[in-house]
């Protein structure tokens, strides 16, 4: 799932932050600087889009300085040494400052555009507050990135149960995906970013995973054709964040901050959006409503597994689960408490 | 001597009578590419910027051909059509620019840009109605029964419609400056009915309510404007081809309420992600978003001193309040 959150990077738009409650006169401006991850630095779509954010957060009295990062480990390395006042980075980094925001984007937890909406919106209400402060550490800013899809060279194979001993390119060091690779009794090829697309696309392995926006730059619809597909049902939302150290900003910061850019979510999603609607119809594969529940059920225990391994944060497992069954109220697990 | 001049004028008059014959093949020739290719390429365009320049620019040499004795009336009718949007979009940055000066406090900025808008309107009134005259020039003029339309020609009647009702909207926001005939609006409303509105993305729907909205008493009894434009905006989305929209925006603009206008942005917006435009029709795609965009921007200048996002999705200060449903789903967490 990481290197994925890494490909989406390229494309991702990303605005910011707003500064405190207390709008501050010019006088009062204040210099801040923001470590920003994109694969292409500064050419690419997202310092753009946090070269737009520099702008609006000067209106609210932060003049920022932006240091561009192709590099998402040296990013986090350099925040994390006090370099910048604020960090732009993908969930799974943000997941090492604040546990509970950056679980957001739990396997198989938000399966539609609108239920992650949903929950970004609930994180930025006032009173969801303590789950983005987590020590030294607020996240202010979340903003989606896309849908991850399993993309599968044969078809017939969209079950899950189907992928019972075949071969999946499996990022080694992201841990959500290598336990589903376990839950569902299929077999690792070992993948890095630079790889998996060929891995995939020559036939050493039969699935992959990706989201929209990565399947065209990395030719993966080679891997696809002619027999293959992508299966309709999203194994993780890809998010971006914005993280703080919260005592170099005013008090309320970080809810104007996040309520500002819950209010982005759509234009954040154009991209990504439009990305989906290229794929032509025929390779998306639909899934019944009952191979639905098997997919469900195979992403849930692999939630709750990683939530033992305090991978994921289990009250935003609980938040997340409330989201899906206030719009389902009928859905099986809304009788249960595993999550 | 005699002979001499004599065969001067001979060799003059012939050259000249074959010149006329080739202007007027080049016109002819020129016309029926127009048709064929240039209108069908403009379309699949959303590069307003090109299309108003390329219609600024080669409507005069067009309609030149005119001179020479060759019919181009739908060559210019689009062409002027193109250049109106320039004029348009010319008055779109004055208002906006007025709007920031007001906010600003700065007064001459703001008189000075809303004259260059009320300019810019007039402008763009006189391209887009002598885009409405070439239509009916073409098509003659309107005498209470539809003429006989091809249907390749269904289009061109479309677009000359709403050269039509825009050059009368622009007319008004000008002040009256460029003196379009105000019999525009029920030849519009008429004429509309000439084609169908699920074959045209209910633009015809939308041509007529906008006309209701615009002109007082102009409703007839029985009609409810708004429901109309609400069934043509419903047809434009589901084909992907939103010109109904625009009409839809410029009807409301006019009525003052804030809400209403980022009610309907916003469905717009929405509206763009979930159906995807459609090709052949892009330039019309493009001049609907661009005035979803200019009303949201306005909103935005007015309200934050700047413009808004591109794709027009949100409006300041539209935070939530939380709902009980919110503290139940936060509860305990």
């Amino acid at each position: 799932m990481k290197s994925f959150l890494k490909i989406t990077a390229i494309i991702l738009v990303l605005l910011g932050i707003s500064a405190g409650n207390r709008p501050m006169q010019a006088a009062e401006t204040v210099d801040r600087s923001m470590c920003v991850f994109d694969p292409s630095g500064a050419h690419g779509d997202v310092y753009k889009a946090a070269q737009r954010y520099q702008a609006q957060a000067l209106s609210w009295g932060i003049r920022l300085d932006l240091k561009a990062y192709t590099d998402e480990v040296v990013a986090n390395s350099d925040f994390k040494a006090g370099k910048c006042h604020l960090a732009f980075l993908t969930s799974l980094r943000v997941r090492g400052y604040v546990h509970a925001s950056g679980s957001l984007e739990a396997i198989g937890a938000l399966p539609s555009y609108d239920l992650l909406h949903k929950t970004i919106e609930l994180l930025a209400s006032p009173q969801a507050r303590k789950l983005n402060v987590d020590g030294d550490y607020e996240t202010v800013a979340m903003f989606p990135g896309g849908a991850v899809y399993l993309l599968l060279r044969d078809k017939n194979l969209k079950d899950i149960k189907d992928l019972a001993g075949r071969k999946i390119a499996t990022l080694t060091y992201d841990q959500a995906a290598t336990t589903m690779v376990d839950v569902v009794g299929a077999s690792m090829v070992p993948a890095e970013i630079a790889t998996f697309a060929g891995i995939f696309n020559n036939g050493r392995a039969d699935a992959c995973y990706s989201p929209a926006i990565g399947i065209k730059p990395l030719e993966l619809m080679k891997g696809i054709s002619p027999n293959g597909g992508i299966v309709r049902f999203p194994i993780g939302q890809l998010t971006f964040q914005i993280v703080a150290r919260h005592k170099d900003f005013a008090d309320g910061f970080g809810n104007s901050s996040r309520a500002w850019a819950a209010t982005q979510f759509d234009s954040m999603l154009s991209l990504t959006k439009k990305a989906e609607q290229e794929i032509p119809a025929k390779y998306w594969l639909e899934v019944p409503k009952d191979l639905q529940k098997n997919y469900f059920e195979k992403f849930r225990e692999v939630r709750v597994k990683l939530r033992d391994k305090k991978v994921y944060h289990p009250a935003i497992l609980k938040l997340m689960k409330r989201v899906r069954c206030n719009a389902d109220k009928e859905a099986a697990e809304c009788s249960d408490n595993l999550e | 001597m005699n002979i001499r001049i004599l065969l001067f004028v001979t060799i003059v008059t012939i050259s000249l009578t074959n010149c006329s014959v080739v202007y007027w093949a080049t016109g002819r020739t020129l016309n029926s590419y127009a048709q064929d290719h240039l209108v069908p390429h403009y379309l699949a365009s959303d590069d307003l910027d090109a299309i108003c320049q390329g219609g600024t620019a080669l409507g005069p040499l067009v309609a030149s051909f005119e001179r020479a004795g060759a019919s181009v009336e739908l060559a210019t009718m689009v062409a002027q059509m193109g250049a109106g949007v320039c004029a348009e979009r010319n008055a779109q940055e004055a208002e906006l620019l007025y709007i920031g000066a007001v906010r600003k406090g700065r007064g001459d900025e703001a008189l000075d840009n809303q004259a260059r808008q009320i300019r810019f309107h007039g402008i763009a009134a006189k391209r887009y109605g002598d885009s409405y005259h070439r239509f009916l020039q073409h098509f003659g003029e309107w005498k209470g029964k539809c003429p006989s339309i091809s249907e390749d020609e269904e289009l061109y009647f479309l677009v000359g419609l709403s050269s039509g009702l825009l050059a009368i909207l622009h007319d008004f926001a000008s002040q009256g400056h460029a003196g379009i005939t105000r019999d525009v609006p029920s030849v519009v409303v008429q004429a509309s009915k000439c084609l169908d509105p699920k074959k045209w993305w209910g633009t015809p729907l939308a041509l007529e309510a906008v006309v209701w909205l615009s002109v007082p008493g102009a409703t007839p009894e029985g009609k409810d404007p708004f429901k109309q434009m609400e069934e043509a905006v419903k047809l434009g989305d589901q084909q992907g081809v939103r010109l109904a929209r625009a009409f839809q925006i410029q009807a409301v603009a006019g009525k003052g309420d804030t809400e209403k206008m980022k009610k309907l942005i916003l469905e717009h917006s929405k509206s763009v992600m979930q159906h995807p435009p459609k090709k052949e029709y892009l330039f019309l795609e493009a001049f609907a978003e661009n005035l979803s965009r200019h009303e949201s921007d306005k909103i935005w200048m007015k309200e934050k001193g700047h413009r808004g996002p591109i794709n027009f999705s949100s409006f300041p200060g539209n935070k939530k309040k939380n709902t009980k449903e919110e503290d139940d789903l936060l509860k305990d967490l």
